[in-house]
């Protein structure tokens, strides 16, 4: 599934109807579990003209096949890094060169979601798995990566893992 | 009444301004808190505001002043902050042309209790034909100018992110609740928890959803359903045919509050489909053929009602649920 239509499923499912305008929600993320691939997401407050977000609202899983919820907490029980909700947090990506970021990600992240999990990836798949996370954090806000690896750390050890031994990234 | 409302909204919506592009214009800023504690004071009895009138209008006339003087710095920072300021300089001398802002305040505000929307079976407009050979429904630059709310952030919690309130506002005032303020829908929505209400930052308090919307509206006697874009297989949108849906509901009367990306809306971004914003639809206008050609929105969060072709209101579009009523009008 492209990365567009994760994004619509998850606004369809019935977490979509508890977003509120003012809110960031972060790009879906994969991870693996017993039942399959969930995908996982936080929302965050977020003043989109001055490029401030607070710490991670919600934190979130949804099944983008079905459009379906799986859970959804709220980060006053189970906060990030022990960071509240009422943190007020300064982005630090210019806005300005937003959109060829995004579409570079965008490009990147419908190209090699295929691989997600694959195992033992071969050079030609390692170059991809490269350029998606350099895109990746390309693109997205410094001061929430932090907040992304929390969410799912096991897509990130993946990751990296498969990028171990890549010449580039070594 | 209406030109009492518009008096209000042209000081509050000086000081949003003021906030916003935080222009050097310190007599603005005390004028309009002192103004601001006067319509408090107002608010609290409902009656007492012909006392305050003529102070008003005094503070008002150097608000005025002051925003012209200051007309050259704003129109330095771009077209939208010198539109904005056209309008409001606008809305501030209409203002100055009360003559019986408190009476009809007090007369409507008793009217509030007993509010129901029109019954209607079908729309009471249809299209009209423009210089150019385009249909458009009703009267749409009319009614944005002489109805509707047309900037957030105009009310004494200091909430800012109010554009689906302030939506809900323009729903009930093209219901023909044409009395309701930002101020009396904030209140409600913040003592409910039906918006966000304690955020560190003002610019996201006032923040809802299409469930908020819903039952803000209703708390006000209208009924309030959702309805979702058209997608085609695998959580695609179908572009064409969402766009189509959205015309009718307008067409035949109904109330309608989009969400978008505002980035997208207003600049023209990519939509990157993490953030949302409040819009409501007023018209639609079709070529010869029958083609949607734009829709006339009224945007709050820019404080602009205008034109916007299709395919601009299509790239915006999100897919989470947006608010659809039945016939208002």
């Amino acid at each position: 599934m492209k990365l567009r239509q994760l994004k619509n499923a998850l606004q369809q499912t019935e977490y979509g109807r508890l977003f509120r305008t003012n809110m960031l929600c972060s790009e879906p993320i994969p991870v693996k579990t017993a039942g399959g691939i969930e995908e996982r997401c936080f929302w965050c407050g977020y003043n989109w003209l001055k490029n401030t977000f607070t710490a991670p609202l919600v934190r979130l899983s949804y099944d983008a096949e079905k459009g379906v919820g799986l859970s959804f907490v709220s980060c006053k029980e189970e906060p990030f890094f022990s960071v509240g909700p009422d943190t007020l947090i300064q982005g630090t990506n210019n806005p300005e060169e937003m959109d060829e970021k995004y579409l570079k990600f965008e490009e990147m992240y419908d190209l090699v979601s295929s691989l997600f999990y694959k195992e033992k990836c071969s050079e030609e798949e390692k170059h991809l798995l490269y350029d998606f996370y350099n895109a990746f954090k390309d693109y997205v806000d410094g001061a929430l990566m932090v907040f992304y690896k929390e969410l799912a750390p096991s897509f990130f050890e993946w990751l990296e893992g498969e990028l171990a031994d890549y010449q580039e990234w070594k | 009444m209406t030109r009492y409302c518009i008096s209000m909204e042209g000081a509050y919506a000086m000081e949003t301004l003021g906030r916003r592009l935080s222009y050097n214009a310190d007599a603005i800023t005390e004028a309009s808190a002192d103004l601001e504690h006067r319509i408090d004071e107002a608010d609290g009895t409902g009656n007492s505001l012909g006392i305050y009138y003529d102070a008003i209008k005094s503070l008002m006339h150097e608000i005025l002043k002051t925003l012209e003087n200051s007309r050259e710095d704003l129109a330095c920072l771009g077209d939208q902050a010198k539109q904005q300021a056209d309008m409001i300089i606008k809305l501030v001398t209409d203002g100055l042309g009360v003559s019986d802002a408190s009476d009809s305040y007090s007369a409507n505000r008793a009217g509030n209790k007993n509010w129901e929307p029109r019954k209607l079976d079908a729309t009471r407009y249809g299209f009209k034909k423009d210089s150019k050979g385009f249909f458009f429904y009703n009267e749409p630059k009319e009614t944005y100018d002489k109805l509707m709310w047309h900037v957030q952030g105009c009310n004494t919690l200091h909430f800012r992110g109010t554009c689906g309130l302030c939506s809900c506002v323009n729903i009930l005032r093209l219901a023909g609740r044409e009395w309701t303020t930002e101020e009396e829908v904030v209140r409600y929505a913040a003592a409910e928890g039906l918006c966000t209400n304690n955020s560190p930052d003002n610019d996201m308090n006032g923040g809802t959803t299409c469930e908020d919307r819903q039952k803000i509206l209703k708390h006000f006697n209208l009924d309030c359903g959702t309805f979702s874009p058209v997608f085609s297989s695998g959580w695609e949108i179908n572009y064409d045919a969402t766009i189509k849906l959205i015309a009718e509901y307008v067409e035949t009367g109904r109330g309608v509050i989009l969400s978008v990306n505002a980035y997208t809306l207003w600049y023209g971004k990519v939509n990157n489909g993490n953030s949302g914003h409040a819009v409501v639809v007023i018209s639609v206008k079709k070529d010869k053929n029958g083609q949607i050609v734009e829709f006339f929105i009224c945007d709050t969060g820019s404080g602009i009602g205008k034109w916007y072709k299709t395919d601009k209101i299509a790239k915006a579009l999100l897919a989470y649920p947006m608010n659809l009523t039945g016939i208002l009008r």
